[in-house]
């Protein structure tokens, strides 16, 4: 019996295409298949990693159990104090903070916040992570794009990006990576930041700092975090988005932090309790388990080394990889400038290879990148580097 | 609750017309955000941290209490985490409606009813159910009101009154327009049956309405099975579409089957196609202890698996911008328990004595309550966490303020601030309030 549908009208939505890409992935029989395509930290057996530090943590919070009561709608106090100081170091003065579902989940709660103040006009360096877009439609924003890397020089694009800061009417939010951008894993210099920074104040414009991949840049926290607080030196109001996914290795735990930076002392009860009336229609309460396995970090000394040292350990891997693979490109002979390997910083390295050229190292060679050419650097290791470098080798010169 | 609503309305309009005149400095910014209300409860819970009165008792909190007044770990739930410490190794990202293991164990347990319910083992062969993994029971209340503002007819969504406070908040939040239907009558403690009837008749067709399965927040009055197979009549009539609320499976009872004969009761009424569709957002907060781990459901039932496939690409494509995916040490703490021999069973257990001590100490404080004043006999009608005492916002301020005895305003009492060391103080403090 056929009946109508109360949601007959529904059309089905296409997968995202790196979901496809594991599908396949998964599917595929060779015993020379790379995995270099979703966002995710292997260690050199290609294994998925568990931070030593982290180990420890969970078996502290297991044994001095405190429950799985209510937290409060703001977050867990000692995390958001944890979380402020991995951000802004000492200085933690006006900042209004709503601990979040991980990364998406405070940038969502940046969005709807930024709503309630009527600022609904973002600005978007291309390439990117491709959730930004749906996330800003999803709250009704303005979607702005502009160009953010050049394919040709390999570099940013940086006479578009201060162009399109120009261009922007007051009150506009441009959402910038803190450091190892996705999908380029290219940043801005210092200089390039001060110079944004006199444009952005003279202009009124917002920035959001999304902060996925704090200390994978450099290998130190504070380093990485010199965009953020360079600008909070400089008192303009801006918001950071902050997730451990990837710096602690906590992703399914959805472990992240909202902060509000504002100029107004008086401000504070304001934004604060919007904050927490904004995520009770949404939320209620973060999840507390991957928190408590931070707090153990912030609060005990020698666990907090640790974790400095496990960042440090990963970021020496992705970088020696990255060398390895510039040095067997000149041992090739490889045509093409390919020295960005080792310029771009973190997870990924933006091949610069073409959705065509992508592929066929899937279909020739069985190695799966996103199509954009993102490559997770985490994929490789001394066992399949080589393989993974003939490849590009072969398609680069027979394309 | 609307009253406040209205007031928000207010202060979003002033935002709009302002919004034009306000300065250009980057110092004022943020200014034009108003102070937000504070969480009424919360508010109680801090005043009762700050008082010093060493007899006080806080009734405002709904999570459970034992006897000692301490919150508990269920014991099945820390043995379940013991085994997740030993093989646990990693915390990639699971799927953004959850794991396949998560969402199967929730259709088994709640629409089949844990292999009893022949209607939903049918329902769930025909793959007519889709069920996503949420942030509790706000996350999933959040994620249908989404949903259904985006893809139902009607954007009305009856909920009794009263409800709980966020239910309209986040319906509205959301964008769909909440409406109340007749439920409870304070002026004689009771379910106004009549009345509800009569509004949900009067209510345009094809409205949402809410239904709390059991332990109804705030009143802790359920329908019979025969007031349920009436308003099921009328949402068939009237073409509604049901959203089933199911925060306390197993609190009324102490047995999570028996609490739930409203979806016995959907789940026939979906595979004979009188009601064909429906939806429900269900937690483990309260039935395993996992409040802050934030672990819960929406499952939306379907006319046909072709619906299904659009629903769930649907649910994934508007969960994906909102929060990517959800948090798993709770949900692997559900599954640990439903597969580990034995596990469920004492989980099973854990459940019934909380609820048994919740039903022993709404009875100790019925007898030893004054009732040459009052009427108290809804107390053994209504169940779950909460009491809906009927008191006068009056009464309860003096409460707080003479007997530091803390409750919202709209007199609920959640019991399991009650125990045996403070049920007679409590009586006692009540029996004064209550005085002529």
């Amino acid at each position: 019996m056929t009946i109508e549908s109360k949601f007959s009208k529904l059309e089905g939505e296409a997968p995202d295409p790196i979901i496809k890409t594991m599908a396949k992935f998964a599917a595929d029989q060779s015993s020379n298949k790379i995995d270099v395509s979703i966002g995710v930290y292997k260690d050199e057996k290609l294994q998925p990693y568990l931070f030593p530090s982290i180990k420890k943590s969970k078996q502290i919070l297991f044994e001095n159990d405190p429950g799985h009561n209510y937290t409060s709608m703001g977050g867990i106090p000692q995390f958001i104090n944890g979380a402020q100081r991995v951000i802004f170091g000492d200085d933690i003065s006006n900042i209004a903070s709503l601990q979040c579902i991980s990364g998406t989940g405070s940038i969502h709660m940046a969005l709807v916040f930024l709503k309630e103040n009527q600022f609904i006009n973002y600005y978007i360096g291309l390439p990117t992570w491709q959730n930004y877009g749906p996330m800003i439609e999803h709250i009704g924003g303005k979607l702005n794009y502009y160009k953010y890397y050049d394919e040709k020089t390999k570099k940013i694009d940086f006479e578009s990006v201060l162009n399109t800061l120009e261009s922007a009417s007051p009150n506009s939010i441009f959402l910038f990576q803190t450091c190892c951008h996705n999908p380029t894993g290219s940043d801005f210099s210092q200089n390039q930041w001060t110079e944004i920074f006199k444009i952005m104040k003279l202009k009124q414009l917002i920035p959001i700092f999304d902060t996925a991949y704090q200390g994978f840049s450099s290998g130190d926290l504070t380093i990485d975090a010199w965009p953020i607080r360079y600008f909070k030196s400089q008192g303009l109001e801006f918001l950071v988005t902050q997730s451990f996914s990837k710096n602690m290795g906590l992703y399914s735990e959805r472990v992240g932090c909202l902060h509000v930076n504002y100029q107004d002392e008086t401000m504070k009860d304001k934004i604060q309790s919007t904050l927490v009336k904004i995520f009770r229609v949404e939320c209620s309460f973060a999840p507390a388990y991957g928190s408590r396995i931070a707090i153990n970090i912030f609060e005990n000394q020698k666990l907090y080394k640790q974790w400095e040292i496990d960042i440090s350990n990963i970021t020496k891997r992705l970088k020696g990889i990255r060398q390895k693979i510039l040095d067997k490109f000149q041992e090739l002979g490889t045509p093409g400038d390919w020295s960005n390997v080792i310029t771009q910083t973190g997870l990924f390295w933006h091949s610069g290879l073409t959705p065509q050229q992508n592929d066929k190292l899937i279909s020739k060679y069985n190695i799966y990148s996103t199509s954009m050419g993102r490559v997770n650097i985490a994929g490789l290791n001394d066992k399949n580097l080589d393989y993974f470098v003939r490849a590009i080798d072969d398609i680069v010169r027979n394309d | 609750m609307y009253k406040s609503q209205l007031i928000k309305q207010t202060q979003k309009q002033y935002i709009q017309s302002t919004r034009f005149l306000s300065s250009t400095c980057q110092l004022l910014k943020w200014n034009e955000i108003p102070l937000a209300p504070p969480d009424k409860i919360l508010g109680i819970t801090e005043a009762y941290i700050n008082d010093s009165n060493s007899k006080k008792i806080n009734l405002g909190v709904g999570a459970y209490r034992d006897n000692q007044g301490k919150p508990i770990i269920f014991p099945s739930v820390k043995r379940a985490e013991e085994i997740l410490l030993q093989k646990e190794n990693e915390k990639e990202y699971t799927p953004i409606i959850g794991s396949k293991k998560f969402q199967n164990i929730v259709k088994n347990f709640i629409f089949n009813n844990s292999g009893k319910d022949a209607n939903g083992e049918q329902l769930i062969k025909d793959n007519r159910i889709v069920t996503s993994q949420t942030i509790s029971g706000t996350g999933s209340l959040r994620v249908i009101a989404d949903f259904l503002n985006r893809f139902y007819s009607n954007k009305k969504i009856l909920v009794p009154k009263p409800t709980w406070a966020n239910h309209v908040a986040v319906f509205k939040d959301a964008g769909l327009d909440p409406e109340f239907y007749n439920y409870y009558e304070t002026s004689i403690n009771d379910l106004d049956f009549e009345n509800l009837k009569k509004s949900l008749i009067n209510a345009p067709n094809e409205s949402v309405v809410l239904l709390h399965a059991c332990c109804h927040n705030p009143t802790g009055m359920d329908l019979t099975s025969e007031q349920w197979d009436e308003v099921l009549q009328i949402i068939q009539d009237k073409k509604f579409f049901p959203l089933v609320d199911m925060a306390y499976q197993g609190f009324a009872s102490g047995k999570p089957y028996e609490d739930i004969y409203l979806i016995r009761k959907l789940t026939k009424k979906a595979n004979e196609n009188e009601i064909p569709t429906f939806a429900l957002c269900q937690s483990f907060a309260k039935n395993m202890g996992l409040y802050g781990e934030r672990t819960g459901s929406i499952s939306i039932i379907t006319a046909n698996s072709n619906d299904s496939k659009a629903v769930e690409s649907q649910l994934k494509k508007l969960i994906r911008p909102i929060y990517s995916s959800p948090p798993i040490h709770g949900s692997k703490i559900v599954e640990i328990i439903f597969e580990e021999p034995g596990l469920k069973d004492q989980w099973l257990n854990d459940l019934n004595k909380v609820v048994g001590r919740l039903n022993t100490v709404r009875s100790k404080l019925y007898e030893k309550l004054d009732k040459s004043n009052y009427n108290w006999d809804h107390l053994l009608k209504q169940r779950g966490m909460f009491v809906y005492t009927g008191l006068t916002p009056e009464q309860v301020i003096r409460l707080r303020n003479e007997f530091s005895v803390y409750a919202t305003e709209d007199g609920r009492f959640s019991i399991s601030g009650i125990n045996d060391n403070n049920v007679e103080y409590l009586a006692n403090a009540i029996n004064e309030v209550i005085k002529k």
